[in-house]
């Protein structure tokens, strides 16, 4: 896969979309040649952001980006309000005990982690 | 999309038992609560599942809440999964060491 390969999913912040958003991130990864336990605990780790930025949208449209860098798979996850959930912080901690990576970009309203490939 | 979860109630040595298949995560978790809540009434009932291939912390506080009200009513909640995607999450939040997981549907059709 070219290095500086950028896809990029937008989708209603609806209940429905956090399926869509977990199929995305698979596809891109299984391409990318992840193993299939790199794949579970992405998407795990993609729902549980997936679902806070749905339940704090606003009714802002969702996108899911996975962009190829040296580091790895860059996953973003935005609009994410964050805080406005109250269960988005447990919501993280599972991203983070996955990917340690995992980082809320408040000022950007987004938020995010790495998938790397090398280590797996 | 079409329903990502199935669910299907019997009874077995006296015990309600739901069976789960699918995905629960924000968009089926409320037919998951909804089923649940209507068999956890105070008895002994059983969530087997094994069939689950997809769970994250939505379903997860599905069955903190359900396990916490079957306490609460005298009735206890034994939940079947086998290694995979839930008891990866049973796991990761720690919450594996105070809901009544069992590897196996005849375990936790016996204990209790």
């Amino acid at each position: 896969m070219d290095k500086s390969e950028i896809y990029r999913l937008e989708l209603a912040a609806r209940p429905e979309s956090v399926a869509l958003a977990r199929l995305f991130l698979a596809t891109v990864l299984r391409v990318s040649a992840a193993s299939e336990e790199v794949v579970e605990d992405a998407k795990l780790a993609v729902s549980e952001l997936a679902t806070s930025a749905v339940l704090t949208s606003g009714g802002e449209r969702l996108q899911i980006t996975a962009a190829t860098t040296a580091a790895g798979i860059e996953v973003t996850v935005e609009p994410f309000a964050g805080g406005e959930d109250p269960s988005s912080v447990e919501r993280m901690d599972v991203a983070a005990a996955l990917f340690p990576t995992t980082e809320h970009d408040v000022a950007r309203r987004r938020v995010g982690f790495v998938v790397d490939l090398a280590a797996q | 999309m079409p329903d990502q979860i199935a669910i299907e109630e019997s009874t077995e040595e006296g015990r309600v038992v739901l069976d789960v298949s699918g995905e629960i995560d924000l968009a089926t978790a409320p037919q998951f609560e909804t089923r649940l809540g209507a068999v956890n009434t105070g008895g002994s009932v059983v969530v087997d599942l094994t069939n689950v291939t997809f769970i994250d912390s939505t379903g997860l506080r599905v069955l903190i809440s359900a396990h916490e009200k079957a306490t609460e009513h005298g009735g206890r909640l034994a939940i079947v999964a086998t290694e995979g995607p839930v008891t990866k999450l049973l796991a990761i939040t720690g919450v594996d060491e105070w809901l009544n997981v069992y590897a196996t549907r005849s375990s936790a059709t016996e204990d209790g």
